[in-house]
């Protein structure tokens, strides 16, 4: 729940397993966070849950939005005429707006904001029973933005990597809903241990490929940022906030925004038709295992 | 800049520039600078033509014999004496009534040049004689100019494709009724001695772009940054030099840009009374461009490598200057000036009451931008981001409004048939090409030319771009004006007639032309490959039509 507080200095905007980590993340290292745990189903934002929303992030220093994308134009809508040029917003958005619309460009086109960070899907990796490790990547076109998320949630056994790729994150996240999706999808007839990763490599070239074709930064997708951002959208597909609906929004934007730009998106294509007729959901996979991974083009 | 200031500036420049020097002297040692330094001259002087500066020769030949054993001490002498000799060498000086002397003579001048060099057009129209200001038409936010100039310091910075650009914006900001600007003008633009000394005069300080040396950069954008914080207004190329392509430009030099936003800082700093920075984006269009035979050679040859050893050009040719201006009066061509919305130093829109505007169109505090701890602060990391953010802006604008001629749309329409002829052939081959035979049916280039008017009509209508007055007629006599711009001012012509079919003369001019319409997302309806990368600064790889 949410409450006006004037030293408020990082507010969270999200419910959900990642605005959950964020917020305990930042507190365990001391930091005074409100937070807007915005009510209904899935998230969704349809009306100002809160008279004091927009006070409450006027004072904010910084604004973590971790909502879906159709959600977050509604919330930043509301900051829009309270945010100043000095505040950092980040967003951890994994499902797009349709029609489409990176998390990014709806800060920067609904606000002064330009101090932007796009938070990636985070990575747990077990350790032991009790322990885990964690890996991050972070995107911003701004240094500070970088040290601003480590000081604010970091700690020695979480890795932040941090580039100034946002389309390419971004589109990473919105892919690892679909591959959250395709491995649903396929659950009930999974003919081998290693479908995840098959269905991960054909979703990593279609992202490649939309992504440089929007502006990202090849070296993306050469190394681990990629694969990092798409692993444990198949592995932690068990966050409680996931809405298919959404997933499906995100499918279709991006696949509206792949025929305007004359991309080519057999794994997005295939999911699609996965939702829309899943009694051949399984022809429809086998079909797209035919086809060879085209990464460019 | 007027003597008085000039002198002030030249204090603050040298205190400032070895400031920064001595701040950052931890991670850059002071021998390093000037090994640097005494490092990018001697590569600058082994390159043919370069000139020698009188007053920085003297340091680095100090500099050379004395580093090796120099003090500290020594050493901040010696940086001292080369910002100084470098902050003379930039600084340039106004004087009114040399001002006031050009000003008068130089439109009456232009009026007699262009009656003189059409005695045709001057038979047809007298008694009513051809005025420049018919010629050259200014559009835009006019009225914003005219009026933020009071609240605080302006930028103009226009697109480049000509030498003539700077006499053309000088006219316009004459004509405006702006104060004079000080600029900053290529060094090559000095050798000759009659321009030289108007130049030095009329508030162009010297840009030497031979000179890569980062010390000598830093003293030039700091130099800038003091004019305008003098109040001076300043007009910048941001493309740093004439577009080679004949592209619009979509990559910009952010030095100089980027002393807008120092200056706003320094302003909120030392709470000037003015402390707004506004950057006015400009366009100059014309359906011809005077040097556009060199210009595209120096493209394809070098892929702009070498871009700034084009000392010898059209612009240098007195002939050629004349023969451009009379086929620009003699085929009623219009020069537009278009001035974009006013930018602030982040890139925010300016309204007219010269406040900064978000995207929505609220209001909005500029100065929360570089606030640090309370106070306006300077973040180089964080500024040159919010200076790449400007230059996105301004390039935008730039193509927003651009205005598109006949010769543009001819030659995008022919281009287009020309690959569709050639398929599975590159860029480089395409132009090498030069079989005299290959024609196209005029019947097929104007259906090509109507589609592509439909798709530019579409842009208009979105804002995406401005349609000059020779585009408003049918197609046939949108193709004949076009023939006649290319045929009557280029000795080889782009295009030429021929019955019912359309030759290709140069296909480097036809490339240059049609390149105006590059990055308006054309090539998908119309089936190429951009011949142009994304920054438009050198060529695309592989077939333009697919075999």
């Amino acid at each position: 729940m949410a409450g006006l507080n004037a030293d408020t200095q990082l507010v969270v905007v999200g419910r959900g397993l990642t605005a959950e980590r964020l917020i305990a993340s930042a507190r365990e290292r001391g930091k005074r966070v409100t937070s807007f745990n915005v009510a209904g189903p899935g998230n969704e934002m349809t009306s100002d849950p809160y008279a004091d929303f927009g006070d409450t992030l006027s004072v904010a220093q910084t604004i973590v939005f971790a909502l879906p994308a159709p959600d977050l134009a509604v919330a930043v809508e509301w900051f829009g005429p309270h945010a100043r040029g000095d505040q950092t917003v980040f967003t951890a958005c994994f499902c797009l707006a349709e029609p489409f619309e990176l998390p990014h460009e709806i800060v920067r086109n609904q606000s002064c904001i330009r101090k932007i960070g796009v938070i990636g899907r985070r990575l747990q990796i077990p350790i032991t029973q009790d322990f885990e490790t964690g890996f991050v990547s972070v995107a911003s076109r701004f240094t500070e933005v970088g040290q601003t998320f480590r000081e604010l949630f970091g700690s020695r056994h979480l890795t932040v990597a941090t580039t100034r790729d946002l389309v390419g994150l971004e589109i990473l996240n919105g892919f690892s809903s679909l591959v959250e999706l395709a491995v649903a999808s396929s659950a009930s007839w999974a003919l081998f241990p290693s479908l995840e990763n098959l269905l991960r490599l054909y979703a990593l070239a279609d992202a490649a490929r939309l992504s440089l074709r929007l502006g990202a930064d090849p070296a993306t997708f050469l190394g681990l940022t990629g694969l990092a951002q798409l692993i444990p959208s198949a592995l932690d597909s068990r966050d409680p906030s996931t809405d298919v609906a959404r997933q499906q929004q995100t499918a279709r934007a991006i696949a509206g925004r792949a025929a305007q730009v004359g991309v080519d998106l057999p794994f997005v294509r295939t999911v699609r038709m996965a939702i829309d007729n899943p009694e051949h959901a399984k022809e429809a996979f086998m079909l797209l295992f035919d086809l060879p991974v085209n990464l460019h083009g | 800049v007027l003597r008085g200031d000039q002198e002030r500036i030249l204090v603050e420049l040298e205190s400032r520039v070895v400031e920064a020097c001595l701040e950052s002297s931890q991670t850059k040692p002071l021998t390093e600078v000037l090994a640097s330094s005494t490092y990018h001259e001697r590569q600058r002087l082994r390159t043919p033509k370069q000139g020698l500066h009188a007053s920085s020769q003297s340091v680095f030949v100090e500099i050379e014999r004395s580093i090796r054993r120099a003090s500290p001490l020594m050493e901040r002498e010696m940086l001292r004496r080369l910002v100084r000799a470098y902050g003379q060498e930039i600084a340039g000086h106004f004087n009114p009534r040399i001002y006031r002397a050009t000003t008068r003579v130089v439109p009456l001048g232009l009026n007699l040049l262009l009656n003189a060099v059409s005695p045709k057009r001057l038979l047809d129209q007298f008694p009513r004689l051809p005025r420049i200001d018919e010629t050259v038409r200014i559009q835009g936010a006019v009225d914003d100019i005219q009026r933020l100039q009071n609240q605080g310091t302006v930028i103009l910075a226009p697109t480049h494709v000509s030498n003539l650009d700077s006499v053309v914006v000088g006219y316009a900001i004459y004509r405006m009724g702006l104060p004079p600007f000080t600029y900053g003008a290529g060094l090559n633009l000095f050798k000759n001695p009659l321009l030289g000394f108007f130049m030095h005069n009329l508030g162009a300080y010297t840009v030497d772009r031979t000179k890569q040396d980062p010390l000598y950069k830093e003293t030039l954008k700091t130099y800038c940054s003091l004019t305008l914080e003098h109040g001076y207004h300043n007009l910048f190329f941001p493309g740093g030099t004439r577009s080679r392509s004949g592209a619009v430009e979509r990559h910009l030099k952010l030095g100089l840009l980027g002393s807008g936003l120092q200056a706003y800082i320094r302003n909120l700093q030392r709470k000037a009374e003015r402390p707004k920075i506004f950057i006015f984006p400009m366009t100059i269009s014309t359906q011809l461009v005077l040097e556009s035979e060199s210009l595209i050679q120096d493209f394809l040859r070098s892929n702009l490598r070498e871009r700034f050893t084009l000392d010898d050009d059209e612009s240098n040719r007195v002939g050629r200057i004349f023969q451009f201006v009379e086929q620009l009066l003699s085929l009623d061509s219009k020069i537009h000036l278009t001035i974009s919305t006013p930018l602030d130093p982040f890139g925010n829109r300016v309204d007219a009451a010269g406040e900064s505007v978000d995207p929505r169109g609220r209001r909005i505090q500029p100065e929360n931008y570089v606030m640090r701890d309370g106070a306006p602060t300077r973040v180089f990391d964080r500024d040159a981001e919010y200076t790449r953010e400007l230059g996105g802006r301004i390039t935008d604008a730039y193509a927003r409004d651009s205005v598109i001629e006949c010769t543009h749309i001819a030659a995008r329409a022919t281009f287009v048939l020309l690959c569709r002829q050639n398929p599975g052939v590159d860029l480089n081959q395409l132009l090498k090409l030069s079989d005299p035979d290959e024609s196209l049916a005029l019947h097929e280039v104007y259906g090509e030319t109507e589609r592509l008017m439909q798709r530019l009509r579409k842009l208009r209508g979105d804002g995406a771009l401005r349609l000059g007055p020779s585009t408003v007629r049918s197609v046939d006599n949108l193709i004949d004006k076009a023939l006649q711009h290319f045929s009557t001012y280029h000795s080889d012509p782009a295009l030429l007639r021929r019955g019912d079919r359309l030759f290709v003369g140069d296909r480097s001019l036809l490339f240059y032309y049609q390149n105006r319409l590059e990055g308006y997302g054309l090539e998908d309806e119309q089936g190429i490959r951009k011949p142009l990368s994304a920054d438009h600064l050198s060529l695309a790889e592989g077939p333009l039509w697919p075999a």
